[in-house]
């Protein structure tokens, strides 16, 4: 997860500047995991349900 | 504890506000269930907070939905684990609901009052904090905000 924010940030550097969680086939991601092919990623921003 | 009651993923979003109609009638549905002797009712309302100066005149809700009902899903279990409940029903709005219009309605039963309170609130608590919903503040003139819960 490390590595793939890195890469977020450099295409898009204003990203850096948003709360966000990363979700990985649905599940939140603490810490780092492997990613697979055909894995979706979802970066979350704060969420306002309810 | 009702296995039918738990496996099936329901359906929770409905386009636009929720209305006390259908607030009503599902209260209705409810009598012909006799062992019930407490309802809980949590309704979320849009408020017309003041931001910059300017009033929320409604707030357009969107959601990751494929994980979020998902996270319903998990919620709904873990209450029925957690909390002695006849039922669960959770409705979240999907789409614009203007200030003063209501975007959730969470419904426990139970025999007795305490598990009912208690996973009202509980079920509530964990809709804000762990499901994929955003909500848009829309202002009169149409500019808006991103709101985020607290």
């Amino acid at each position: 997860m490390d590595s793939l924010k890195e890469k977020i940030f450099s295409m898009h550097p204003e990203m850096k500047r948003h709360k966000f969680l990363i979700a990985s086939n649905k599940s939140i991601i603490k810490g780092n995991i492997p990613v697979n092919d055909g894995d979706e990623i979802a970066f979350l921003p704060p969420f306002a349900g309810g | 504890m009702n296995s039918m009651e738990i496996k099936k993923q329901k359906k929770v979003f409905t386009e636009g506000a929720i209305s006390a109609g259908f607030i009503a009638e599902s209260i209705a549905k409810h009598s012909a269930k006799k062992n019930i002797g407490s309802h809980s009712i949590f309704l979320g309302q849009v408020r017309n907070d003041i931001i910059n100066s300017k009033a929320v005149s409604a707030i357009d809700y969107s959601a990751y939905e494929e994980m979020a009902n998902e996270k319903f899903h998990e919620i709904r279990e873990e209450a029925f684990q957690k909390f002695d409940l006849a039922c669960i029903h959770i409705h979240h709005s999907i789409g614009r609901v203007n200030a003063g219009e209501i975007s959730l309605f969470v419904f426990t039963s139970s025999k007795h009052r305490k598990a009912s309170f208690d996973a009202c609130r509980w079920i509530v608590n964990e809709i804000k904090t762990r499901v994929p919903i955003w909500g848009k503040e829309i202002f009169a003139d149409e500019t808006y905000e991103w709101k985020e819960n607290r």
